[in-house]
């Protein structure tokens, strides 16, 4: 568990590091709400992104893709919802993008999921 | 930031204005089309971003909403797509256009951004050409069909590229040329009615039905000739003409048949099997969609072994052939469907086929008789103009050589001339050509006058035969096209008789 802990903690940091180089400034880590955490919370340009990290050592673990469930999906726009509320940002563009990390190379996925429809401010 | 984007729909026959409004506002990013549409259209979503993708642009992200307005006209298709990308991109700005064309945009996308051709292009042009609208752009593979059309311009594309390269050009925009060549196929006819031995009444009968395009019935033992004389049918008939081949062409649009062929090339010549539903021959579905008789719009429609179709879609036959439409209603929607149709039926006259056959014994009971024969309901036959009876060639006839029989070239051009006079006389009627099949009561009255002696035979022959009002009038209509294939002015007597004796079947000789 504690291994585990620590891989998901050098992702993050390696995730923010690649992020940052890519001229995406960091605003805020680990939000912890009721529904879980959002690892990273961006900006670019004009658009709030909120940033899952996923890492893996190994490819017998599942991959990424199915590790960001529908319900993973869900609680992930209720937390970034919950964050808007909490800074006070109405009409802001929003965006929810992916950064795999897998035994050295890291993949940015920008706009990886879209919310369904049913969530608005 | 609103962008509004014109396009148009199908419904019925006849072309619906849909306005596409895209707004784009900030919030979490997703994509809803709105407008009561249907999955086709909603499935459009991802059609409209692969595309958009493809074609080397980015689709916002951005909460994007599409409004198919008016509202409560039900969405149906996939035409929409072309529209509703242009406005994405002109909504985000990835695409000012130098000029907003005032064009109507049609087409669905591919998934690499090709445009695809829509179902019942013709149909919706010559709708907006009537409703006066302008211009359209829509996919290529529509053009063939379309080509011949004045009154609209049209604007074919390929690939969505190509369309967004259009809008940021400069200059005015040229449209695509009409096509003024268009010219019929020779009638492919395997028979020729020289190759048939005997029957001269029932060719005689043919030559009228082509002749005013009236609806013929025969009656037969098997082996008469009936389905021979029915293909042979289309050879007789007169040349093909543009204006037919356009009407005719919408129905099979409509219904999704053409494959990119462009028009008609040859009158239709339809021949439904009689385990034919009543919706696959009058025209219906879940979706209102053009049947059998629609596809024989300005053609043919052979019905052999009549009693053998259904009950319920004989009797739906009754108003389309009284009007020359097809009234589909259904609880998605409504539409009518032109369906004037030549119909030529053939049918034994009992189950086994052998009654009145001058050698052979008739097995069926008088009840199975008559069950047979109520299939064909009184009103049905009524409508029908000709009936006329083939009877069993005989040795000789049999055995005949063959000289003197005419080929249907000779009846073709006989045709052809009556079908002259009768253009010469209706000349200054509105609408399509009025032929002497279709003359209402008033016109009746008035081109169909009958000499004192024609008169005479005629009030007899109702006397006699007990005639219906709407006998009455279908004989007056061929007398006129007997007395037209003769160059006669007057409907004389003979002319009158000769038109009787196509009704014998109304006083129960056969039936």
């Amino acid at each position: 568990m504690d291994a585990r802990h620590e891989l998901g903690k050098r992702g993050e940091e390696e995730a923010s590091q690649y992020l940052q180089n890519q001229g995406l400034p960091i605003e805020d880590r680990h939000f912890q709400t009721r529904w879980g955490e959002i690892d990273l919370i961006c900006r670019d340009k004009d658009t709030w992104v909120f940033v899952e990290v996923k890492t893996r050592t190994d490819i017998h673990s599942p991959s990424a893709a199915d590790a960001i469930t529908p319900s993973k999906q869900d609680k992930l726009v209720r937390a970034a919802l919950s964050y808007l509320k909490k800074r006070s940002l109405n009409e802001e563009n929003v965006r929810f993008d992916v950064v795999l990390i897998e035994a050295g190379s890291i993949e940015w996925i920008r706009n990886a999921f879209e919310p369904s429809s049913r969530y608005t401010f | 930031m609103i962008a509004k984007v014109e396009s148009a729909c199908l419904v019925g026959m006849e072309a619906a204005p849909v306005h596409v409004e895209v707004c784009l506002a900030k919030g979490l990013p997703c994509f809803s089309i709105v407008g009561l549409p249907d999955a086709a259209v909603r499935e459009a979503k991802d059609r409209v971003v692969a595309a958009i993708r493809n074609s080397g642009f980015e689709f916002p992200t951005r909460r994007v909403t599409v409004n198919l307005a008016p509202a409560e006209l039900r969405k149906e298709g996939s035409c929409f797509d072309l529209a509703i990308a242009i406005g994405i991109l002109m909504a985000s700005e990835a695409v000012t256009p130098k000029r907003w064309p005032r064009c109507l945009w049609v087409g669905e996308l591919a998934l690499d951004g090709m445009l695809r051709p829509v179902r019942g292009a013709l149909p919706l042009m010559r709708s907006l050409i009537r409703q006066k609208s302008g211009d359209i752009a829509f996919p290529t593979g529509n053009m063939a069909e379309v080509s011949m059309l004045t009154g609209i311009r049209l604007f074919p594309f390929l690939h969505l590229r190509d369309v967004l390269h259009w809008l940021q050009a400069d200059g005015d925009p040229v449209p695509a040329k009409v096509n003024s060549q268009w010219h019929p196929e020779r009638s492919t006819c395997v028979v020729n009615f020289a190759d048939i031995k005997g029957q001269a009444m029932a060719k005689r009968a043919l030559e009228i039905a082509a002749s005013g395009r009236h609806n013929v019935l025969m009656v037969g033992c098997p082996g008469t000739g009936k389905s021979l004389l029915a293909q042979a049918f289309p050879g007789i008939l007169p040349p093909w003409e543009l204006e037919e081949a356009l009407d005719a062409t919408q129905a099979h649009s409509v219904a999704g048949q053409l494959g990119g062929v462009g028009l008609l090339p040859q009158r239709p010549f339809r021949s439904p099997h009689h385990s034919t539903s009543t919706a696959g021959l009058i025209g219906g579905g879940d979706i209102p969609m053009p049947g059998e008789i629609s596809l024989a719009h300005r053609g043919v429609l052979f019905l052999d072994e009549l009693p053998e179709f259904r009950r319920d879609a004989l009797e739906a036959l009754r108003q389309p052939m009284e009007e020359g439409q097809a009234h589909i209603q259904r609880s998605r929607g409504r539409a009518v469907f032109p369906a004037d149709f030549l119909l030529v039926a053939a049918m034994n006259p009992c189950p086994c086929g052998l009654r009145g056959h001058p050698k052979k014994e008739c097995q069926c009971s008088a009840p199975k008789i008559q069950r047979y024969l109520a299939k064909i309901s009184g009103p049905l036959l009524d409508r029908i103009d000709l009936h006329v009876e083939l009877p069993v060639l005989d040795v000789q006839e049999l055995f005949a050589e063959g000289h003197g029989v005419e080929s249907s070239e000779t009846v073709r051009n006989r045709v052809d001339q009556a079908r002259q006079t009768q253009k010469k006389r209706y000349a200054h009627l509105p609408g399509p050509t009025m032929l002497n099949a279709r003359l209402r009561p008033a016109e009746i009255r008035r081109y169909c006058a009958l000499s004192r002696e024609g008169q005479d035979l005629l009030k007899a022959a109702v006397d006699r035969l007990g005639l219906s009002a709407r006998a009455f009038d279908r004989i007056r209509k061929v007398g006129r096209t007997i007395a037209d294939l003769e160059n006669s002015e007057t409907i004389e007597a003979r002319h009158v008789a000769e038109a009787v004796q196509y009704r014998v079947l109304d006083k129960t000789s056969v039936l």
